[in-house]
């Protein structure tokens, strides 16, 4: 769950990390007040979660308050790289002299996390990794112990600035180390830190992306509030994951993401003319009940211009038997596009007679290329 | 012996006396798999399917020894257990678990390594020595025992795969799956290097998806360490940029961990990569004849 850039600010601030003075507002009349109160140049930023929000008009200077106020107006009325912003964040002008990049993530490889710091901050780290990679330094954390002082302080050596900075900006880098670790984030990066003429260091920007499957641990981030679709929304609320995929007409119901994307891939491939595209990728995940089912049922079906739904799932740690009486409860409910379905593994006898009874085509052979084959020759029938 | 397991080694499974925990132990003896403890902190001392029952891990290896642990636990229980049976000096640990976050996983692949013990997973569906023990939620009735070791990083596919394999009469020596987050206790090279030093097998299926950079360095790997052949599959060619698919690991982000980029790297690396599952088949039978 990526955070927006106002909430990874407050989560600095907690950790003795400086960032602008800077207040939150949805409501251009606001800014006005905001901005005279901070008596100084403010800058308005859209608080969107994309990147480049900058070059997308999302981040304007206002010299007067009455600016402030018609900055905040536009940007609220604007579409940011195609997202609606919420709120802007008007924080003070900083006065720089330098940007610097500190960034920490996961190295998947490695299995521990990296740290990188730049001394070209501002721009696109994965730019200055291509452009003029000898001004980063980057190191792998031990995950049993934390970032020390010595370790942040020989990387930032690294990257060329003044001797008196070294110590202050490792401090910063071991702070947002804390917080890495603290809030489970996959990615916690300030670009740039600010470098003022006076010396000081200031978070000018904050990226923090915490792991979804870390909230259990962190009740005050809701990720639900984020998922815009209502329909991706009741799936992961259920366990489950629901990415409607462009001009489909296939509804897809698989247990496991790697089948379920193979089953995408081969009706992708097959898909001709007169349609037959995916519609959707669902995945229950491996908690399936008769309930689930269900509503994974509902959740396809509720897609307009449907000409058949097909279910791919196995009987390993999923009781497919009780998912089927769930397929066959919607089934009863309205007269449905035609349901072709592949399931296989534990109490698979029981799931075919369930599934057979409420009217859905079971093929019982191991390839997914069969099941595919039958849903197609079941358009082609009704396309008569 | 299989890689990693035998039907000589001795299972503990954690979370016994949970829901899914007590049905897959039964699943798992009825594949031949000898569970000899199980553990649940605050339930030891009961039988579930004539399992001794013991409240710690420490407990159960001073009476009856496990060389492997299984654990059947919910994601905020999974650090604490898995650390337990490393701990208690267990040399591979099985963490079926999904949703187990990455900071902890993290950890626990460290605690692992330091230990000299064996993580693999989570969200992985475990391992099967097919007709001799399975050690995981694998469908034990889909495989059949041969010479064809399969690597997978998702569960279901490795089902399908076994499935596949085995109605063309090919039977497998393993299927193990790594686990399909971000990161896991064992690698994709560890595996292979397993497989390659193993008797009975004789050709390697990779079963890859998008997202992350595994089979880029499984495909490196095998360029330059392993001599028997390997046929790959990689889910997920179809799916848009940006969008999660269910697995934690599964995003494809601009071009990096794309489908395109994974079968470049193993047609370089000498690697054939089938279109679709049943395309592996005819594959693997083209390297065993």
């Amino acid at each position: 769950m990526r955070l927006h850039e106002f909430e990874a600010k407050q989560l600095f601030a907690r950790q003795g990390i400086v960032v602008p003075r800077g207040t939150v507002t949805a409501l251009p009349e606001e800014a006005s007040d905001i901005a005279a109160a901070m008596d100084a140049v403010t800058v308005i930023k859209a608080q969107v979660l994309a990147g480049g929000r900058g070059k997308a008009g999302g981040i304007r200077t206002a010299a007067t308050a009455a600016d402030a106020e018609r900055c905040t107006a536009e940007i609220m009325a604007s579409s940011i790289r195609g997202l609606i912003p919420e709120s802007v964040l008007i924080e003070e002008q900083l006065d720089i002299a330098r940007e610097l990049y500190l960034g920490i993530t996961i190295d998947s490889a490695a299995g521990c996390p990296a740290v990188v710091v730049s001394g070209r901050g501002g721009v696109d780290i994965e730019t200055v990794a291509a452009e003029d990679p000898k001004a980063i330094a980057s190191g792998h954390v031990d995950p049993l112990n934390s970032l020390s002082l010595d370790q942040a302080c020989e990387l930032v050596a690294a990257i060329g600035i003044e001797e008196e900075q070294i110590s202050p900006v490792a401090d910063v880098l071991c702070r947002l180390y804390k917080l890495f670790t603290s809030c489970d984030a996959l990615i916690a990066e300030i670009n740039p830190l600010a470098v003022l003429t006076d010396g000081s260091l200031v978070a000018a920007d904050a990226v923090v992306e915490i792991d979804d499957a870390a909230l259990f641990k962190h009740p005050e981030w809701n990720p639900l509030e984020r998922i815009a679709d209502p329909r991706s929304r009741q799936a992961k609320q259920q366990g489950m994951t629901f990415v409607e995929l462009p001009e489909g007409d296939i509804g897809l119901i698989c247990s496991g993401a790697g089948l379920g994307m193979a089953t995408v891939d081969l009706i992708a491939d097959r898909a001709g003319e007169e349609g037959g595209r995916p519609a959707n990728f669902l995945e229950t995940g491996g908690g399936i009940t008769r309930e689930l089912m269900a509503s994974a049922m509902r959740l396809v079906l509720s897609q307009p211009g449907l000409k058949a739904v097909l279910i791919n799932v196995y009987g390993g740690i999923n009781p497919i038997h009780e998912g089927a009486k769930g397929v066959a409860e919607v089934l009863a409910e309205e007269p449905s596009v035609p349901v072709v379905a592949k399931a296989l593994g534990n109490h698979e006898e029981e799931t075919w007679e369930i599934l057979r009874q409420a009217g859905v085509e079971v093929v019982t052979d191991m390839a997914t290329e069969r099941v595919v084959e039958a849903l197609f020759h079941r358009l082609s029938e009704e396309g008569k | 012996m299989a890689i990693l397991v035998d039907a000589d080694s001795r299972i503990c499974v954690q979370g016994i006396t949970g829901r899914i925990g007590q049905v897959q132990a039964r699943y798992m003896q009825q594949a031949g798999t000898r569970i000899v403890s199980g553990v649940t902190p605050g339930k030891g001392g009961q039988e579930i399917e004539d399992v001794p029952v013991y409240d710690s891990v420490g407990q159960a290896q001073a009476e009856n020894p496990a060389d492997v642990s299984v654990l059947f636990v919910p994601p905020p229980a999974a650090e604490g257990a898995a650390t337990e049976a490393i701990e208690a000096g267990i040399q591979l640990v099985v963490l079926i678990t999904e949703g187990v976050p990455v900071h902890a996983t993290m950890r626990l692949r460290a605690r692992a390594r330091a230990a000299g013990a064996r993580l693999l997973g989570p969200t992985t569906p475990g391992i099967i020595a097919p007709e001799r023990t399975k050690i995981g939620i694998m469908p034990a009735q889909l495989f059949s025992r041969g010479s064809v070791g399969v690597i997978s990083r998702s569960g279901t596919l490795s089902y399908e795969m076994g499935g596949l394999l085995s109605d063309a009469g090919i039977g497998q020596s393993a299927v193990v799956g790594m686990g399909a987050d971000p990161v896991v206790g064992t690698d994709i090279t560890e595996l292979l290097d397993l497989f390659a030093a193993d008797p009975e097998t004789r050709v390697i299926v990779l079963i890859g998806e998008v997202g992350g950079s595994q089979e880029e360095r499984a495909a490196r790997h095998i360029a330059t360490a392993i001599d028997k052949p390997v046929v790959a599959y990689i889910a997920g060619r179809s799916v848009p940029s940006g969008v999660r698919m269910g697995h934690a690991g599964a995003i494809v982000q601009g071009s990096s961990g794309s489908a395109e980029e994974k079968i470049q790297a193993f047609a370089d690396a000498g690697v054939r990569t089938a279109a679709h599952p049943a395309e592996v088949v005819d594959l693997v039978r083209h390297c065993l004849t």
